[in-house]
């Protein structure tokens, strides 16, 4: 079942394959490790099998993501929410989905993201399956998960900037750029505009599925006029252009003839991704 | 803090290797949380991720709840399938959850932290109070472990 236990050369050798695995090993060592792995098949298998099980430790992690989040917890947000004396300010407020990493995000007040999720709730109905506003749509959209059977998915994978489409819930879905971000995955910003606000998202594709990475939410008051209702649908998000902005790698967006060419490629890149 | 809730529902399904007690360790945190309220200064993340280690380490002692590697997470009894020979990439989601749960929590949770939270060593050292050599060499045990469980 298990391998026969490890000698101490195989120990030291994963100590750094580890390390190497996250970038963590000071230059030189990585250099020499480099070397060391060009000219040693073994080595390098090993590397492979190290980065395969760190995969599948990624994923199996990740799983709960798409439970929805419990009952007693949501509880204690309502609870925490009605207590609070909320911000009344929402237009182009960005939301900052779970990212990787502890500094890559931005504090938002429960009744600000509770609020603001029920506002654009018909939206969520265009990400999740079930009716907008229930709480598993919530806790889809703040896990970033953009389940494949939605629309909001079929768009990003298969839409081009040059034609908007009307969803079914009537929203019009609009794709702005289209990008490479320095991770090396594609990423497509998408603009929803419908009655009730506009939002536009930042969606980047890893290991084939889509995830939300920001999103900026702008809300129309009921007793708005039709000059702003227009003006909120065609909101900028000076803060979502700046979230692009720092996630955008070297190259420039894509022109509509070359993401015609990617999607009809499956989105690959020609010289192959690692991950 | 809603934004953040996922990733300290992952930290905790990595301490506690089962999804219903994650839920549990999930909510108080997130009751101690709010009594406390959250910091000015400091970044919420690692603030919420000690505050849910702090709180599993108390249940730990006070349930005087013995850590054994058995305790899987999600699927109960299962085996990890070893008979054929099958790419780690290959293995059912089971098949890597069972092996997961076969691994201490403190090698997990430096896993969670650095693989799927995407923390820095010296980060996850921050939150785990632990060193950062502890850092590296937990997360090569758990991942020496987990090839050992899953290859072939």
């Amino acid at each position: 079942m298990s391998r026969p236990p490890d000698d101490t050369h195989q120990t030291a050798d994963d100590a750094v394959l580890s390390a190497y695995l996250d970038a963590e090993l000071p230059q030189a060592d990585a250099d020499r490790l480099t070397a060391r792995l060009a000219a040693d098949p073994a080595l390098s298998r090993r590397l492979e099998e190290m980065q395969s099980a760190n995969r599948a430790a990624r994923r199996a992690f990740e799983v709960v993501d798409d439970r929805p989040l419990p009952q007693g917890v949501l509880d204690l947000l309502e609870d925490a929410n009605a207590r609070q004396t909320g911000d009344k300010e929402q237009t182009g407020r960005v939301v900052q989905f779970p990212p990787r990493g502890p500094r890559r995000y931005l504090q938002v007040p429960v009744a600000l993201a509770a609020s603001v999720a029920l506002a654009a709730g018909f939206l969520l109905g265009d990400l999740v399956r079930r009716a907008p506003g229930t709480d598993a749509d919530i806790t889809a959209l703040y896990a970033g998960a953009i389940p494949e059977d939605s629309e909001i998915h079929r768009v990003l994978e298969s839409g081009v900037s040059t034609e908007p489409e009307e969803l079914a819930s009537g929203a019009e879905a609009r794709l702005l750029l289209t990008f490479e971000n320095e991770q090396g995955d594609w990423c497509r910003q998408l603009q929803l505009a419908a009655e009730s606000g506009s939002m536009q998202a930042l969606a980047c594709r890893r290991d084939g599925t889509w995830r939300m990475e920001a999103a900026a939410f702008g809300t129309v008051p009921d007793s708005a006029s039709e000059a702003e209702y227009q003006a909120a649908s065609r909101a900028s998000f000076p803060a979502l252009d700046a979230a692009i902005e720092a996630q955008i790698g070297a190259r420039p967006p894509l022109s509509p003839e070359e993401e015609s060419r990617l999607i009809s490629n499956d989105w690959k890149k020609s010289g192959g991704s690692m991950e | 803090m809603v934004l953040v809730l996922p990733n300290i529902r992952r930290f905790a399904l990595s301490l506690t290797g089962s999804m219903a007690d994650a839920d549990d360790l999930l909510q108080s945190t997130v009751e101690r949380l709010l009594v406390r309220g959250l910091p000015d200064d400091a970044p919420l993340l690692p603030y919420s991720l000690k505050i849910c280690r702090n709180l599993w380490i108390d249940e730990i002692r006070s349930r005087k709840v013995r850590q054994d590697a058995g305790s899987g997470p999600a699927v109960a009894g299962d085996q990890v399938v070893c008979g054929e020979q099958q790419a780690i990439g290959e293995r059912s989601l089971e098949e890597v959850q069972a092996a997961l749960g076969e691994i201490p929590p403190e090698q997990r949770a430096v896993l969670e932290l650095v693989a799927v939270e995407g923390f820095s060593y010296r980060d996850a050292a921050e939150v785990l109070e632990i060193p950062i050599g502890t850092v590296m060499s937990r997360l090569a045990r758990a991942r020496t472990a987990l090839i050992g469980l899953l290859g072939n």
